[in-house]
């Protein structure tokens, strides 16, 4: 038995569907500008990958939730694509997916509360993910649980990794994971502003965000929602597409700081072990390694070294891509949404440049493929995330081989 | 297996304080964490645990609500919708209280757990399955916090091996992350 992605359905600043979010990708075109599907007068930083088609910024109205409205947008394309509301019964389905804080319309509460006494829960401004993922699970006849994750950045990569235990304990049948998560509100956007996070610039918006650059200098937040179709191999019709198998996971917790990533990378080198032994494969055998690359200070040198306690001088040499320079880090949606890479290099044998890259960081000396596509044979990529708080993850994917 | 379950009222003290090594984490505590930080302390007293051994984390629905309050009444503007100043307002601490992961990152750094983990919204199902497929056969450490929208608070853990939640009755069901823990 093996745990294969058969469909994804993907709403991000790449596009509304797998199809345009692949081209995009494919293309290089940048996906980050100014944000538009916000009132930003008194922001410092403007910039943002909010979700798009046809290039253009898909506008809603404040008192939508974003996440949850693209993710049932996600969630009907990848039915069209994979069936899956006709081929499993409710009981055989589950929905495993990594998202973000809870929403709060803060322009349409002002508007409706000048006086501020009310409270914030009162009225349709404040919007609870779980029990909207609930309402959402329940009209697609989803019946075997609806579980939500939120440890941040890595909070759809321990969606989809709990989901592949589950399987290999089996104890699912088929899985609706991935992620939902928009950091475009008002509450969000200033939250890691303040933090300091966020590159502020010089230079246009769209290329803000620098993964493992000399000149990285914050990251760009963003937007998606993606829908991963997870089945057992063993129940799969001779015909049916799939897009990747996935085959290994390993999580692991710094235990160091709240804010900064442990820059001995050590935990996050146990993950990276831990995914490649339950892959049942060496560092030699991976071909190429899809980072988290945000592009803050200090993601670049501890992902690095992370990588070089596991691979050695190797490190340096293998293949690597961030997604996060084309389109900004969606947080809890980011693994989700960097899945589309992952499939890209597998569908193509190919590693993508990595947009905004320019300048090698001598303290993450990483091969960052730039310019072009890197054609080269590729069966397994290691696919890493790291949280704010001290989260590692990383999953292992392998060319489907049947 | 161990259980630990502790409720407190609205205005209820909570003594965790003496527990905190990390002092200068303190300041973005909310009452989850001190909660939370509180009863993991309890647990793991005298336990000769791994630091690998795996911690996987359930948060309610309501830690949120008291961050956007707090904007709000340090920034009363009236007559205007005024962005800049609610940046002002929006003190670093409020993101680490409105953030679902930190109470498990302040358990994991107190008590220096390194091992494999996840972070649940509320769902006892969710946190049980977690449980079940941990890697490996040594214990493992399970937790909930529910922040109730009057600022009361419940917090719950419990230590056992994986095979001891196979077959819990909230496995399955739409039940509070908590519920595992009440008795």
């Amino acid at each position: 038995m093996a745990v294969v992605i058969t469909g994804i359905g993907a709403c991000s600043p790449l596009g509304i569907s797998f199809a345009e979010s692949m081209e995009t990708l494919r293309a290089g075109r940048p996906c980050v500008d100014d944000i538009r599907n916000l009132r930003t007068e008194g922001y410092v930083v403007k910039a943002a990958g909010e979700i798009r088609h046809a290039g253009e910024v898909v506008r809603t109205d404040g008192c939508v939730d974003r996440k949850v409205h693209f993710f049932e947008l996600a969630l009907r394309e990848l039915a069209a694509q994979t069936r899956f509301d006709s081929r499993y019964a409710p009981e055989e389905l589950m929905l495993n997916v990594g998202g973000g804080v809870d929403y709060f319309d803060m322009e349409g509460f002002f508007a409706s509360h000048p006086d501020l006494v009310a409270n914030v829960t009162d009225g349709p401004f404040y919007h609870q993910m779980a029990a909207e993922m609930r309402e959402l699970a329940a009209r697609w006849h989803i019946g075997a649980g609806c579980h939500l994750f939120a440890s941040a950045c890595t909070a759809s990569a321990q969606a989809l990794g709990l989901s592949w235990r589950l399987f290999r304990k089996g104890l699912a049948q088929a899985v609706v994971s991935g992620g939902a998560d928009s950091m475009i509100s008002h509450p969000t956007y200033l939250g890691f502003y303040v933090l300091g996070t966020l590159a502020a610039g010089p230079g246009p918006s769209a290329t803000l965000c620098k993964p493992c650059d000399r000149f990285s200098a914050g990251t760009v937040l963003g937007e998606a929602s993606v829908a991963v179709m997870l089945e057992d191999s063993a129940r799969l019709a001779p015909d049916t597409p799939v897009l990747a198998e996935l085959c290994g996971y390993g999580c692991s917790m710094d235990a160091y700081s709240v804010t900064d990533p442990d820059p001995s990378g050590a935990q996050a080198a146990e993950a990276i072990r831990e995914a490649l032994d339950t892959a049942g494969i060496t560092p030699d055998q991976v071909d190429c390694i899809h980072l988290h690359g945000t592009g803050t200070v200090k993601c670049g040198p501890a992902e690095y070294n992370s990588v070089e306690r596991v691979f050695g001088r190797r490190a340096a040499e293998i293949p690597v891509y961030s997604m996060k320079g084309q389109m900004g880090h969606m947080i809890g949606s980011c693994t989700a949404v960097e899945l589309l890479g992952v499939v890209y290099s597998l569908q193509h044998q190919a590693v993508l440049p990595t947009v905004n890259y320019s300048t090698p960081h001598p303290q993450a000396p990483f091969h960052v493929v730039t310019g072009a596509p890197l054609r080269m044979p590729v069966r397994y990529i290691l696919k890493l995330n790291s949280a704010f708080g001290g989260h590692n993850t990383a999953l292992v994917f392998k060319r489907w081989e049947r | 297996m161990t259980v630990v379950y502790h409720s407190y009222a609205a205005a209820e003290e909570i003594p965790v304080l003496p527990c905190v090594r990390k002092r200068k984490l303190f300041k973005y505590y909310n009452r989850e964490a001190m909660a939370a930080v509180l009863a993991a302390a309890e647990i793991l007293d005298g336990a000769q645990l791994p630091a690998t051994t795996p911690f996987y984390y359930a948060s309610a629905e309501t830690e949120t609500i008291p961050c956007f309050e707090e904007i709000f009444r340090k920034y009363p503007v009236r007559d205007r919708f005024d962005v800049a100043g609610y940046l002002a307002a929006a003190a670093p601490q409020s993101q680490f209280k409105m953030m679902r992961n930190m109470v498990p990152c302040f358990v994991s750094i107190e008590n220096g757990l390194t091992g494999d983990n996840n972070v649940i919204i509320d769902s006892a199902s969710a946190l049980l399955y977690a449980a079940i497929t941990a890697p490996g056969d040594g214990p493992v450490l399970l937790g909930a916090g529910y922040l109730h929208a009057d600022s009361s608070v419940e917090a719950g853990f419990a230590l056992a091996r994986p095979d001891e939640f196979l077959g819990h009755p909230l496995l399955g069901t739409d039940a509070p992350a908590i519920a595992i823990f009440r008795p």
